[in-house]
């Protein structure tokens, strides 16, 4: 039940930034034709364009572990034991997590202050600095449950009898 | 502690955790958060105050890397993916292949030179090396095959073909480097044009002298294609040549910026794609997909880097090393050839972006006490780059081709096909450095 509800979510958010890239591409075209037909590009075009950025990059990352695509260099560690690679994909994701867990917390602690404060990006639209933060924030936590799951697949990998573990591993 | 030792055992930590599996953004990120905190809490002289860094630290970690991805600049890199993946999925890579191929097909190993004139031209709208071998291998080399081509020719032409993505602009490559070296984008883009033909031209030669030596590696055809064929196969291209030149254009002529252009770029394929009735829903779907897969896993890895470069800056190794190299009085030549060198050890283990992050902060500082052009030496490191995509014992266009083709097909084989390749690339490489002008030539103009 958990494992279902957490894939529907992953795959959401993925459809989430698809949106956010999309929105991306209509905003800049959407302005530059504004400003050469009518002399009016979308008030701060470029600002809700980096912000979009955030969705596009943080929403993904959950997904990707999930499908083992986050880059790391194997070419050393393939020719070691299959029990010496299982901890060292224990170790490297416990330090993922705890990086970007880190950096998530750290920018969502943010969050209050900036509501309260009632902050917002220099431009025409005064857009609040808080959403994309958050949102950030929740894509990290996402990401960091995806790496809690995956992490305990591979412990009880690696505490299985060997037959069955090289089969997983392989 | 002094700062700068901090610096030489997070430099040796970031190797450690990389050889053991540890992804790269991880590994920079944490190796820079640690350096960071250990550099404000054990100030030269001092004794160890852990509560004096963790603070700045985490305000560090908090500010920069956030402030870093949602950068307007930044945004070009996924629009460009996406303008790449757009034109895959709407068949204009087959277009210009067929071309290629059409044109092509009565000179020695035609099959091939067409494989890497295709990727030439769909370097000209993506801006990736990968996605550019993974879409014309699909396309390019089981038509080889099919040809009685040698495995080794047909997988090494697109692997080789392929790095052309990031050489001919759009370039993620090239954007990167421009936004950590501070330099111009528009300049990066129009120095790389020549260097990026010189290379595709190298790589047609090597495909004559060795179909010439060994003729049994590229059988002839023996089709019969008409005149009229090959002028309708031409004007197929016209989608792709107007995408190039609404993008490429654009910028030089001043109607928007190269962030922009991305936009423009993608948005044109799109509209094009769906009016030719070549684009579906699922296609376009697919392509956004692909395109926001690559992007996070670029930007995360963007992310790791990010801090590092502020760890470093903090460190004060890049002076030191500059000031050491100085102090050596060792001739700007033997300093080039150890960063080359550099690069091309780096090649063989990390992936491009990767190297880029971890290289730059040390290696500009360099280059600018030199007195050297960042625009010279941009292209210079993207080539270097190229080249470590297809070295063993990772080149990532390598493995990218060995995903897509038949399993008898061994990563030895691809290898030994990219490696005749890679004289040509030695070549073009010392012309690039020896000659500035090569690169500088164009964007003088800019």
């Amino acid at each position: 039940m958990f494992a279902s509800a957490l894939h529907f979510v992953e795959r959401l958010s993925v459809g989430i930034a698809n949106l956010a890239l999309t929105t991306m591409m209509v905003i800049v075209t959407g302005s530059v034709i504004g400003r050469a037909a009518f002399n009016y590009p979308i008030p701060d075009d470029l600002l809700m364009v980096g912000l979009l950025m955030v969705l596009v990059i943080a929403f993904p990352l959950a997904y990707i572990q999930r499908i083992n695509g986050h880059i790391a260099v194997t070419i050393i560690s393939d020719r070691l034991p299959v029990r010496v690679i299982q901890i060292q994909k224990i170790v490297g994701n416990v330090l993922f997590g705890l990086f970007l867990g880190v950096m998530g917390y750290v920018i969502f602690s943010k969050v209050p202050r900036e509501v309260a404060q009632g902050l917002y990006y220099d431009g025409q639209l005064e857009i609040p600095t808080w959403p994309m933060k958050a949102m950030f924030s929740i894509g990290i936590a996402l990401f960091v449950i995806q790496i809690i799951v995956s992490t305990w697949r591979e412990i009880t990998a690696l505490f299985s009898p060997v037959s069955q573990y090289d089969t997983d591993a392989n | 502690m002094e700062p700068f030792h901090v610096g030489i055992y997070a430099l040796i930590a970031v190797l450690f955790l990389l050889a053991n599996r540890v992804p790269i953004a991880a590994a920079l990120g944490v190796v820079a958060s640690l350096g960071i905190f250990v550099i404000f809490a054990w100030r030269p002289g001092q004794e160890f105050a852990a509560q004096y860094a963790y603070a700045p630290t985490l305000s560090l970690m908090a500010n920069s890397p956030y402030a870093f991805i949602t950068s307007s600049t930044l945004s070009t890199v996924p629009l460009f993916i996406l303008m790449g993946h757009l034109a895959y999925e709407a068949g204009f890579t087959t277009d210009i292949y067929r071309a290629a191929r059409l044109w092509l097909a009565k000179l020695p190993g035609g099959l091939a030179m067409a494989s890497v004139v295709g990727c030439g031209g769909f370097s000209a709208i993506t801006g990736s090396s990968v996605a550019c071998a993974a879409a014309m291998g699909r396309i390019a080399i089981p038509e080889m095959l099919r040809f009685g081509y040698a495995p080794s020719l047909a997988t090494g032409t697109v692997a080789i073909g392929g790095t052309l993505g990031s050489l001919i602009p759009p370039s993620v490559l090239f954007i990167l480097f421009g936004i950590f070296a501070e330099q111009s984008i528009a300049r990066l883009f129009i120095a790389a044009i020549i260097p990026g033909i010189i290379s595709l031209l190298a790589y047609m030669l090597v495909i004559y002298l060795w179909v010439k030596m060994r003729p049994s590696v590229a059988p002839n055809p023996n089709e019969d294609i008409s005149a009229q064929e090959r002028m309708r196969s031409l004007m197929d291209c016209w989608a792709i040549l107007t995408l190039f030149v609404v993008v490429i254009g654009g910028i030089y002529l001043g109607l928007f910026t190269p962030t922009e252009a991305a936009g423009i770029g993608a948005s044109a394929t799109f509209i094009l794609g769906f009016a030719l009735g070549r684009l579906s829903v699922s296609r376009a779907l697919a392509a956004l997909k692909e395109s926001v897969y690559q992007t996070s896993m670029i930007f995360v890895i963007a992310i790791g880097g990010k801090l590092f470069v502020n760890f470093i800056a903090l460190t004060g190794l890049a002076s030191e090393i500059t000031f050491w190299i100085e102090s050596t009085d060792a001739s700007m030549f033997v300093v080039i050839g150890l960063i080359v060198i550099m690069y091309i050890f780096l090649g063989m283990f990390l992936d491009p972006i990767g190297i880029i992050l971890l290289s730059l902060p040390l290696t500009i500082p360099i280059i600018e006490a030199y007195g050297l052009s960042l625009i010279w030496f941009g292209v210079v490191v993207v080539k270097l780059l190229e080249i470590g995509l297809v070295t063993p014992p990772i080149g990532l266009n390598v493995f990218v081709i060995k995903s897509i083709v038949d399993k008898t097909i061994s990563l030895e084989s691809i290898f030994k096909g990219v490696g005749f390749f890679l004289i040509a690339e030695i070549f073009v490489l010392a012309l690039i450095i020896c000659v500035p002008s090569v690169s500088l030539f164009l964007a003088s103009f800019v």
